[in-house]
């Protein structure tokens, strides 16, 4: 808390010397209601830039009444970066391709963040760019209404990745408004785990990507390979991971096509991973994370009017037995017949096997609405209206959300929202009641308010008080159960 | 708990202070171009609009200000639209962007470094910069009717129509 205390006013007086400072804050307080228990988090970031030199600080506070261990850190980033030449130390993000090779990012939404820590320079000359960095990773992540660290923090990343693109002149090309191009790329990572019991481990995963562009069509091909070692029993781990896409456009039209393939790609340990392979799954789910599994996905965006968009798209994912996978499809049309009037229908279908532990098949049939009008242009109204109808394993109900919104333009939204279920799993057997009713409780309502007010052009404070149903909520791959939650929640954002 | 508190009050009152310079960045093009902003403001100044797939207010209010950025475009105005989504939407983003019609440059910022650069911690946030490099409009969040404020904003800002100018890179 000291050196914050120094570093803010370090940067503050620096502020009028040609240096300019600037940051942002995010304050989250939760009450529960029922036990008075509070949660509060606060995110601080504060950079400071002078020509093209930069320093960056990320602090970070958690406390909570739930727990007696708080959990913070300060993180910094000192990092020179000019036009060709770029060297950091510190703790950054890094993705290299589509993330089947390394993927550290921070999801803030989702309360999951992968760090890396340590030094990275970058070159980028003659339509290419070169980046290495050898550094340490911390991959935080929020579950049971609490921040955990999930991987080994001895596991040292080392790695280097090379892009390069082409260009044909415009006149070459057939297409009069596009051109004709190609990216290349390749990367190289190595993992050395010293907690591995085997001996002289370590992972090494390298690939490669083309990604043509001719006009309206847009190609994309990765694969990578991973040579590892065995957990615990060791011996020589290979893996390999193909990811392609295809996209093609013209205005008001977009087609993409994924494909998938992933056979022992996904590093890291038990729980974690380093690499984050492309799911098709839009909700997020995958069936292991790159371990064994195979999917495809398409999607469709249309706008045959200005005022009508159509979108829909369908993807699979699921390991090579067959056991355990998701599949969906979702539809939805968005019409605005005039400034006042806006109307979405939506509908969603989503099977999933055994990527929930409370049961083994589940198939979600959501069909929606939304309508808004507005009256002035500057005060408006919403009402949506979703029911889910739910299949676990035979066993049948369904969840109603009604939500009704109020805003005045520029700085004031309030919105309620009542989610309502059909009925509790009584007749479920052994185990599977028991954790459903322990995760999700025996409401069957559920009521809140939430306001959005910006206070000032930079500072927004957003309040909800009431019931939240909790459950499986998925990113990237990766499920965390939401407990559910009754009482107030408040973020205050501010930029400065 | 009641420790974080002492932190939290100065950093309000801090907080208050305008952050008035817009940083430099360079970004891929979903037509795989690279972008620098030092370079379009050279030609105009900016409207800047962070968003994602996920993102439902984010698209209607990129949607909503598209047939007013139509016309700002002749006087000069540049519109960048930053897809904040993750490596694994690349390929969806594009589709997404080109069957919005969207006229404004669509960018990739799966790793969120732009974002960061800019303090933003929710989307959408909306940026108009000059050409001196000054953020003169910053918004966070999307309600019906907020692209009246912009464009009340930009009128005050751009000059009348100059027919031999246009922003954006011809998408």
């Amino acid at each position: 808390m000291r050196r914050v205390a120094i570093l803010l006013l370090a940067l503050i007086s620096l502020s009028g010397k040609g240096i300019r400072i600037s940051g942002s804050s995010r304050t989250e307080y939760w009450l529960w209601s029922d036990s008075l228990n509070e949660h509060l988090e606060e995110r601080l970031l504060l950079s400071a830039r002078y020509l093209d030199l930069r320093l960056s600080t990320t602090f970070f506070a958690w406390e909570t009444t739930r727990t007696f261990n708080p959990y913070r850190f300060l993180d910094y980033l000192v990092e020179y970066k000019s036009k060709e030449v770029e060297f950091g130390y510190g703790s950054f993000y890094q993705t290299f391709g589509r993330g089947l090779i390394l993927r550290a990012f921070f999801d803030e939404d989702f309360k999951r963040e992968k760090r890396l820590k340590g030094i990275r320079a970058g070159l980028n000359k003659f339509n290419s760019s070169l980046t290495v960095f050898s550094a340490r990773s911390r991959n935080l992540f929020f579950e049971e209404n609490k921040y955990k660290v999930k991987n080994d923090t001895t596991d040292e990343l080392r790695g280097v990745n090379l892009e390069t693109r082409i260009s044909t002149p415009y006149y070459l090309t057939p297409f009069p408004d596009e051109k004709i191009g190609i990216n290349l790329g390749g990367s190289y990572i190595r993992m050395n785990q010293y907690e591995d019991l085997s001996k002289k481990a370590f992972t090494e995963i390298f690939g490669g990507r083309i990604q043509p562009m001719i006009g309206p069509i847009d190609l994309y091909i990765e694969y990578a390979r991973l040579l590892g070692t065995r957990e615990l029993v060791g011996g020589r781990l290979k893996g390999s991971g193909l990811y392609s896409s295809l996209t093609i456009t013209f205005p008001g039209f977009g087609i993409t096509g994924e494909y998938m393939k992933y056979d022992s790609i996904g590093y890291g340990g038990f729980g974690y991973r380093y690499n984050d392979p492309p799911t098709p799954i839009r909700q997020g789910a995958s069936a292991n994370r790159g371990m064994d599994e195979h999917g495809y996905g398409a999607s469709i965006d249309i706008s045959p009017l200005t005022n009508l968009h159509l979108e829909g798209s369908v993807g699979s994912i699921e390991d090579t037995p067959g056991e355990v996978g998701a599949f969906e499809i979702t539809a939805k049309s968005k019409f605005e017949p005039n400034d006042y009037w806006s109307t979405e229908a939506t509908y969603e279908r989503h099977i999933e096997r055994k990527i929930d532990p409370t049961y083994e098949r589940k198939v979600s049939d959501r069909p929606g609405f939304e309508i808004s009008y507005s009256w002035n242009m500057v005060d408006y109204l919403d009402f949506g209206y979703t029911i889910d109808f739910i299949n676990e394993d035979g066993f049948k109900y369904h969840e109603q959300i009604i939500e009704l919104g109020f805003g005045h333009s520029p700085n004031i939204a309030f919105a309620l929202r009542y989610t309502r279920r059909q009925r509790l799993k009584f007749n479920r057997i052994g185990d599977k009641e028991l954790i459903e009713i322990e995760h999700l409780g025996r409401n069957l309502g559920w009521l809140i308010f939430e306001a959005h007010l910006d206070l000032s052009r930079s500072t927004t404070l957003r309040i909800a008080y009431g019931g939240e149903k909790g459950g499986l909520v998925c990113s990237g791959g990766v499920c965390r159960w939401e407990e559910p939650f009754n009482g107030l929640k408040a973020v205050l954002i501010t930029r400065f | 708990m009641s420790r974080l508190l002492p932190l939290l009050l100065p950093l309000l009152l801090f907080a208050q202070s305008e952050f008035t310079e817009a940083p430099s960045f360079e970004l891929e093009s979903i037509d795989g171009e690279i972008v620098s902003l030092d370079s379009l403001l050279k030609r105009g100044p900016v409207y800047m609009s962070f968003w994602a797939l996920w993102c439902k207010q984010c698209i209607k209010e990129l949607d909503a200000f598209l047939p007013y950025y139509n016309e700002f475009r002749k006087r000069g105005l540049i519109g960048l639209a930053i897809s904040e989504d993750g490596a694994r939407f690349k390929a969806r983003v594009k589709s997404f962007a080109k069957s919005h019609r969207w006229t404004y440059i669509t960018l990739y910022d799966p790793d969120g470094e732009v974002k960061e650069l800019f303090n933003v911690r929710a989307i959408p946030v909306t940026f108009i910069i000059t050409q001196d490099k000054r953020i003169v409009f910053e918004h966070q969040g999307y309600k019906k009717g907020d692209e009246l404020h912009l464009k009340d904003t930009l009128e005050v800002l751009l000059p009348e129509a100059d027919t031999t100018k246009e922003g954006g890179c011809g998408e």
